[in-house]
């Protein structure tokens, strides 16, 4: 268990969205490869993203929109992108809260370099605000 | 003043879990999740998951064809560099150091004082290059996984009067084609082995997410009884403006302070219901690891060291096995069949067979980083004609300086004196870079 966790924007841990007013949070995963394995889902939904579900994978970059869709809002959920190092070694994870008008803020930028059987979950929950 | 520093120790050692703070509430949960799973590994005592193989690629041959009697490698390896490597044997044996090594006592200076290089590059190389490409991109790392089988050597080996019947070095040629690789990445075993991984990866992420979540409300509810009703649901607002504010990287050390020992315990408590899928997540992981990196490697290889018109060419064709005997040691035998094309005598052909044990005494940092400090035994037995057997046992220690740069340091005793240009017993210096790991480094 070697991972070096180095944040740009540290984890808050817990991010307001005003889904309401169109703010949403954009994912973005950046990997060095050869082959990225991550999981992305929540507490209510379960996976919602899998590395190996997006097209063309392996990848160096992966990005996701999450509560786009109104319909797809829950109180307080809580979000993990759930890390393997096993064939890859370095990735940089970021969200940004957005609304139409383009990047609000950043939430996170996290950069991560492991060993082979480091494991690495990030989370944090959802406050959905009016 | 004794006891004071004294009773300061134990107060430090005892909090030191809290002082010894994590940057986020997810840390501080997830350093009780990684004690948690120690203590029951010390319990379980696996050796499964105890494992620390080191990086893929650490036992990838980086330095010069074993043709070359200056290369720190008695042994060749089934695979090459993925990219491009550079081998110096940079410094030849010295009379000093032989004298020093020999056991018979009659030890002769080498005649030629120069040293060898060597270069080898994989096929997947100079497609990269080619194709303007980064040699990490994952999709043509991907689509490219057979240019990864083939690599080509090209350098200069020292050559020996005695033996070689010039003194100018050797144009060495060489080339490998990897018949079977069960540590590649893309093969069908190990795309299974990951597979299996992935899904005990997907199970303990169901479990965090659970469990994460249950033990920020069981705080609140320790902390604030007032906003959680009878049936344990938490006021949604309160409890949102608690995670922002008192659950915050700047705020949550102070709030799990306020635990109570009670508390904590019932933290512990959820974390060990959770403990088994944590426990074969690990154990998944580890065991890809160890099946695709111990996977078997079969290669066949030519090299040959062509001389000067007066000087002799040496050729060897060679099947190479490989096969990781467990998570630290690495076994290879060789077969070779060699040929000595001579300009002033009888030609030599003949067969050799060498074996080699390599174990690494250290962890790497990470499947790019620095390789581990790595211990070898070898042995090797040559038959040819007009030549009586030779025997040649070497044990070496390969020490990385920094990431993608290594020094062999080689000893290496003979039966027979020309093999080792008149010597019985020699010390060999090199410098091997891997390309490939010294630009994963700069990036």
């Amino acid at each position: 268990m070697a991972i070096t966790r180095t944040p740009v924007v540290e984890n808050p841990g817990a991010v307001r969205v005003s889904v309401g007013s169109g703010q949403f949070l954009h994912f973005v995963v950046d990997a060095g490869g050869p082959i990225p394995i991550f999981v992305f889902g929540s507490n209510v939904k379960g996976v919602l993203f899998d590395a190996a579900d997006f097209p063309g994978h392996p990848l160096p970059r992966y990005e996701w929109d999450h509560l786009k869709n109104l319909s797809d809002t829950q109180q307080l959920e809580f979000l993990q992108l759930r890390m393997s190092f096993l064939t890859n070694t370095n990735y940089t994870y970021t969200v940004q809260l957005k609304d139409s008008s383009g990047v609000l803020s950043t939430v996170l930028q996290i950069g991560y370099v492991g060993s082979p059987t480091d494991i690495q979950p990030e989370s944090f929950t959802v406050v959905i605000v009016p | 003043m004794k006891m004071r520093i004294l009773t300061f120790a134990i107060f430090i050692a005892t909090i030191s879990p809290i002082v010894n703070a994590q940057a986020t509430f997810e840390l501080w949960v997830g350093s009780r999740i990684d004690a948690a799973l120690d203590r029951a590994q010390n319990v379980v005592a696996s050796d499964q998951i105890k494992v620390e193989r080191n990086g893929k690629g650490s036992d990838r041959q980086k330095e010069s064809p074993s043709t070359d009697s200056r290369s720190t490698s008695l042994v060749d390896q089934s695979s090459a560099t993925d990219f491009f490597s550079l081998a110096a044997n940079v410094i030849p044996v010295t009379p000093g150091l032989s004298q020093f090594t020999s056991s018979t006592g009659t030890t002769m200076s080498n005649s030629s004082t120069t040293g060898s290089t060597t270069a080898t590059a994989s096929l997947y190389a100079l497609i990269v290059a080619f194709n303007k490409k980064s040699p990490t991109d994952p999709q043509f790392y991907k689509d490219h996984a057979f240019s990864r089988q083939l690599s080509f050597t090209i350098g200069t080996s020292a050559s020996d009067q005695t033996k070689d019947n010039t003194t100018t070095p050797a144009t060495v040629y060489g080339t490998k084609y990897l018949v079977i690789n069960r540590r590649e990445l893309y093969s069908k075993s190990s795309i299974k082995a990951l597979q299996e991984a992935r899904s005990f990866v997907r199970k303990a992420f169901e479990a965090d997410t659970k469990l994460k979540p249950a033990i920020e409300i069981l705080i609140f509810a320790a902390l604030h009884p007032a906003d959680v009703a009878t049936d344990g649901k938490a006021d949604t607002t309160k409890f949102g403006d608690f995670l922002i504010n008192e659950l915050s990287p700047t705020k949550y050390l102070a709030t799990v302070n306020e635990l109570s020992p009670e508390t904590l315990k019932q933290i512990d408590a959820l974390i060990e219901n959770s403990l088994d899928v944590f426990q074969a997540e690990r154990i998944a992981v580890q065991n890809a690891y160890d099946k695709i990196s111990k996977g078997m490697q079969v290669s066949v290889s030519y090299t040959a060291n062509i001389r000067d018109p007066k000087g002799n060419n040496d050729h060897r064709a060679e099947l190479i096995f490989d096969y990781g005997l467990s998570s630290r040691i690495n076994w290879t035998f060789n077969a070779s069949g060699d040929y000595t094309d001579r300009k002033m005598a009888l030609d030599s052909k003949g067969g050799r067979a060498a074996t080699e044990f390599q174990g690494n005494l250290t962890k790497s940092d990470s499947a790019w980083g620095r390789g581990p400090i790595q211990i070898s035994f070898s042995g090797e037995a040559k038959w040819l004609t007009g030549v009586k057997p030779q025997y040649t046992f070497q044990a070496k220690l390969t020490i990385p300086i920094s990431t993608g740069i290594d020094l062999p340091i080689a000893y290496q005793y003979a039966n027979r004196t020309a093999q080792l240009n008149q010597t019985s017993s020699e010390a060999h210096l090199g410098l091997s870079i891997d390309v490939s790991r010294l630009f994963q480094a700069l990036k």
